[in-house]
């Protein structure tokens, strides 16, 4: 059973509703001899459309009016995701799915790929936090962070003053749990993550044994031990870092396309007023 | 020297001790023109304070009595008052002489002649502020004289990884045992079976530390010798030697009684707790001869022993000042004439309640008394108002009106001149459990919780008086609303009051069912054995009742009940028990049905093991025990951090009051922030007395008159209190210079750390900002109506999408 929500507008519906008219309004025989995305009706849903675009932006500010109390945020991202639905269909109506004016093609492809990634982002947000919560720890990803780091200068502890070849087993295990170069890009892709998880830099002790000197090896063992640890935090680490970076990725695309959006719909409305 | 060269070289005035009593006496002989003296034997000032240890902090109580002259006192830690203190002496250039410990005073003719171990001084008239600390008590053992025995800490940080034993179970002996534990091994001895003098909060920290296995508790222990690497305990007819590094002795000081009768001083009898005989103005039967602060039994307090040491020296230059308590007294009982002890006198035949006390212990109480008119109709406290104070009617009749099991206001009770109310918050610390509504003009007199408290627990016969009111007002109030006053009476004189620890069990499941419990404060558990696994299958709170189930069907117990913190119950054995119900119409049938809801509940719980576990993990975590508690579902959370981000955003210290950690049930966080809780245990131990307190809503918050002392982060429970430092806000100008390499370093300023916790932004319109800026709701604060089956709908719904 879903627990109640605090929203008190259920913008779904709202939506639906919003459509239904939108549509009805579109099949409704209009006068004839109109020319296309300026007759009356069809200037009204670019109006709309301009308005909703707006609103939609706004959230970016509402979000960080954190003293507000003009609605809580959890209703302000279901208008966002539901009104912007609603802003592609008025805008497609608007253009009376003909395009031949540069500057709005440009503003509709921007709309569109908004609303696609916006799309996605809604699709990430329902589908991603089951599958993150169960790797939780009680741990945030700074405390396990601070606690990888930790046993790195455990393990460093352990090799100071030691032999060369102690220290290149202990240089070796460091290196290959570094994150890399866009090691946070890279770990969106399942291939990347499968193969990070496969590798336990640490091996067994049999492996790195022969390398170096008798009196070493108790410790050797130590240190073969607090990597395959940090191997293991590091594995639960980059598990939920994907799990964010998944739900944040998307933003990258859909904040800077939205400001482009902007730009378009701004020259095609001068466009509107200054060429007629 | 002869009496006459003592009397050509006399003083105007000898002080005795350099505390702050004798510093305020001092200042103001100075001030006024005075030839004085003060005489101090140590070599430093305040030997008491100085023998705090290393950071401890200074009081300032109480707060409501104005600071007299011109010593400063601010709460703070010790080496800022000494600091303070030092200055004080340096500018003024006060004729102090250190070292000059004083052997004895004598009257000598018409002057006093006071001895020290090195002179002999002369002087009309001598203040004594010796305080009270000067003879640490020994244990007359072997070995107490070794080096490394000492009855003081310097500072905590010298000793590390020792092994150190403290002996004593006060307050002062667990403050050293816990300040030293943390790096420390660390053994106490406490010569009782528990701690029995210290302060609760004390006593709950160093328990808390020893069930964490970092502090070692030896009880009904005494020491037999010290020896260089340890000290020998004897329990009984056992002995046990402990390793020691260094011992801390703290088992309390002697009062100066034997100087003091040296002196000449009258003891009214020959108790050891027995006080000078002085007067208004702090003089002894010895005319001339002046005590004040601690010595006195008075003036145990800094504040007051300042206020005194000023007084006294008005009082011998012939300036009749009033007390600085004199004046407060007077205008809170302005409705009334003569002295602030007359008016007092004069207020008693009303306040029946406080007939026991001492002049000192109501004076103490009126302190922090209002007085209110009310107008017909005027409403003093509403049903579920969060609020801890005791009102005493002088004038006028009130009307008790409850809501009960969720049916219309009715009215219970009428209450008149002389009687009280609001006794069952102050001692259960829950809501208002009935409104209260003035049936006629009424004039009544309220003191608010602490000062009420210490008044209770320090008075017998108040404690008696309110213990017998209680018991009738809890029967009356939770189940018998309707039934006669007289057979309440002979119910409450029947009933007996038995408390609990944590973890303990009050009955057992199986067996017979011979009693019926009310709660009274606390909180207990209901738990089955099932499938040989404890399950828990509800909790219960103060103002509810458990056991009727047995007591109406006949049958054994149907489930243990333990306690979850400390409880006290009021048990009603069978028989009464069922004269009770037989003389209250329709109570059988209420207690039948809430009797068969739990039976259904039970089952429901058995059968659902989630819920079982559900259980389990609400009491273990004590998430039942705060008022306000925050979840976060996880099914739901997007990890954006807004909810911090938020929560850093409202308030002008930068600093957020939410962590997104805690401990998980399935998918949902109880997230660590201030849960509210219904006996907030931060509040236990405030210095400033007030500066964490309760809105009247429910909401904690911490007051601007913080010190930053830490006691209540430290008394948390559930870590849910930080202390942070300030970030200062920066501009974008601020910005810019930084990242020029072009910020000040001079500009950045000692911080200092303070307390900061969730006060549900009780400023703000909408209520709070992390559940209102959460965009996928996941963000939740419960109330404790909420949290079960709030959380059993978010688990069911997990386990469904599975």
């Amino acid at each position: 059973m879903p627990i109640a929500t605090r929203v008190n507008i259920n913008w779904r519906r709202w939506s639906y509703l919003f459509l239904a008219l939108l549509i009805a309004s579109y099949v409704a025989p209009q006068p004839a001899a109109q020319i296309f995305g300026k007759s009356p009706r069809e200037l009204g849903y670019g109006t709309l459309g301009l308005i909703l675009v707006l609103v939609l932006m706004y959230y970016g500010v509402r979000k960080r009016s954190y003293k507000s109390s003009w609605g809580s945020m959890e209703g302000w991202l279901q208008a966002h995701i539901y009104l912007g639905l609603v802003a592609v269909v008025a805008v497609l109506l608007h253009s009376g799915f003909r395009f031949h004016n540069i500057v709005a093609i440009a503003a509709l492809i921007l709309l569109l790929l908004v609303a696609l990634s916006g799309i996605c982002g809604a699709v990430l947000y329902k589908v991603i936090p089951p599958k993150m919560s169960s790797t939780m720890s009680n741990l945030t990803i700074l405390e396990i962070s601070e606690q990888i780091n930790k046993l790195g200068r455990s393990m460093s502890g352990l090799a100071a003053g030691k032999s060369e070849s102690f220290r290149r087993i202990h240089a070796n295990l460091l290196e290959a749990e570094r994150a890399g170069y866009l090691a946070g890009w890279r770990c969106l892709s399942r291939r990347y993550l499968e193969k990070r998880l496969a590798q336990d830099p640490s091996g067994s002790f049999d492996r790195y044994v022969g390398s170096v000197p008798v009196e070493e090896q108790t410790e050797l063992a130590q240190l073969l031990a607090i990597a395959h640890q940090r191997n293991d935090l590091h594995d639960g680490l980059i598990r939920r870092q994907r799990h964010v970076n998944l739900m944040s990725a998307w933003l990258y695309l859909h904040v800077p396309l939205s400001f482009a959006l902007l730009v378009a719909v701004a020259a095609h409305v001068f466009g509107f007023f200054y060429y007629g | 020297m002869s009496s006459a060269a003592i009397m050509d070289s006399k003083y105007d005035l000898i002080i005795v001790g350099a505390g702050p009593a004798g510093l305020a006496a001092a200042i103001n002989a100075h001030q006024s023109g005075l030839r004085y003296v003060l005489l101090e034997k140590e070599d430093h000032i305040a030997d008491t304070a100085h023998r705090y240890q290393k950071g401890k902090l200074v009081m300032a109580e109480p707060s409501e009595i104005p600071l007299r002259g011109d010593l400063w006192l601010q709460p703070g830690p010790r080496e800022t008052v000494l600091r303070n203190w030092e200055e004080t002496v340096r500018s003024l250039n006060l004729n102090l002489l250190f070292n000059h410990p004083v052997r004895n005073v004598s009257r000598v003719e018409e002057c006093f002649q006071v001895e020290t171990t090195s002179s002999s001084f002369a002087a009309a008239n001598v203040v004594l502020a010796i305080g009270s600390q000067g003879n640490p008590r020994k244990l007359s053992v072997p070995g107490e004289n070794l080096p490394h025995v000492s009855t003081r800490l310097v500072d905590p940080a010298m000793y590390s990884e020792r092994d150190i034993v403290v002996i004593g179970g006060g307050d002062s002996a667990i403050e050293v045992a816990t300040a030293l534990a943390a790096r420390n091994r660390v053994t106490m001895a406490v010569r009782t079976p528990e701690f029995i003098r210290a302060k609760d909060s004390q006593e709950r920290r160093a328990l808390e530390m020893a069930k964490r296995k970092e502090l070692t508790i030896y009880f009904n222990s005494t020491v037999e010798k010290f020896e260089r690497d340890g000290v020998t305990f004897g329990f009984g007819s056992s002995t046990l030697k402990i390793m020691a590094d260094f011992v801390v002795v703290k088992i309390g000081t002697r009062p100066p009684r034997d100087f003091l009768e040296r002196c000449g001083v009258i003891f009214p009898n020959p108790d050891p707790a027995a006080l000078p005989v002085i007067s208004a103005s702090y003089e002894s039967n010895v005319p001339g001869l002046y005590i004040v602060g601690a010595a006195s039994g008075r003036g145990d307090l800094i504040k007051h022993g300042i206020n005194q040491g000023h007084e006294v020296v008005d009082r011998i230059c012939g300036r009749n000042v009033e007390t600085a308590d004199e004046i407060l007294l007077k205008d809170k009982l302005q409705f009334l004439q003569g002295s602030a002890a007359e008016r007092i006198q004069q207020l008693l035949p009303k306040l029946p309640l406080l007939a026991g006390g001492t002049e000192m212990e109501m004076r103490e109480l009126f302190y922090a008394a209002k007085f209110h008119h009310v107008a017909p109709g005027g409403i003093i406290f509403r049903q579920n108002d969060y609020s801890e104070s005791l009102y005493m009617i002088m004038e006028g009749t009130l009307d008790v009106i409850a809501k009960l099991d969720g049916a219309a206001p009715v009215p219970i009770a009428t209450l008149g001149p002389g009687e009280f109310f609001g006794e069952m918050s102050l001692i259960s610390g829950r809501r208002r459990s009935a409104t209260i509504r003035a049936a006629s003009a009424a004039f009544l007199c309220e003191i608010s919780r602490k000062p009420m408290l210490k008044f209770i627990h320090t008075v017998p016969s108040a404690k008696a008086i309110i213990d017998k009111i209680f018991l009738v007002r809890a029967f009356q109030n939770n189940l018998f609303p309707r039934i006669d006053h007289a057979i309440l009476q002979k119910m409450a004189e029947h009933a007996e009051v038995i408390n609990f620890n944590r973890g303990q069990v009050i009955l057992r499941e199986g067996e017979e069912g011979d009693s019926f419990y009310l709660i009274r404060s606390g909180m207990v558990k209901l738990s089955r054995i099932h499938q040989n696994r404890e399950i828990v299958l509800s909790y219960l709170t103060a103002g509810q009742y458990f056991g009727e189930i047995s007591l109406l069907n006949g049958g054994p117990r149907v489930a243990t009940v333990t306690t979850i913190d400390r409880v006290e119950v009021i048990r009603l054995a069978r028989a009464d028990f069922w004269a009770c119900v037989d003389s209250s119409p329709g109570l059988k049938h209420r207690l039948e049905q809430e009797a068969e809801r739990r039976r259904m509940r039970f089952v429901e719980v058995e059968v659902r093991p989630e819920l079982a576990e559900l259980g389990r993990f609400m009491t273990a975590e004590e998430v039942i025990v705060g008022d306000n508690v925050l979840l976060i579902d996880e099914h739901r959370c997007i990890d954006c951090d807004q909810c911090v981000r938020a929560c850093e955003g409202v308030h002008e210290d930068g600093q957020t009051r939410i962590k997104r950690t805690g401990m998980r049930f399935a998918n949902v966080l109880i997230a660590n922030s201030c849960r509210h809780c219904e006996n907030p245990l931060c509040m236990t131990d405030c210095p400033p007395g007030d500066a964490i307190a309760r809105d009247p809503r429910g909401e904690v918050f911490i007051r601007d008159n913080c010190i930053g002392c830490g006691h209540c982060a430290t008394n948390c429970p559930y870590d849910n209190i930080f202390m942070v430092h300030e970030e200062p806000r920066r501009s974008a100008w601020d910005w810019f210079k930084n990242a020029v390499g072009a910020g000040s370093p001079e500009e950045v300023q000692t911080r200092r750390s303070f307390p900061v916790k969730c006060d549900l932004c009780r400023d703000l319109k909408g209520g709070p900002a992390c559940v209102r800026s959460c965009p996928t709701g996941a963000v939740l604060r419960l109330t404790p109506g909420e949290y079960e089956k709030t959380i059993e709908d978010l688990v069911l719904a997990r386990k469904e999408s599975l």
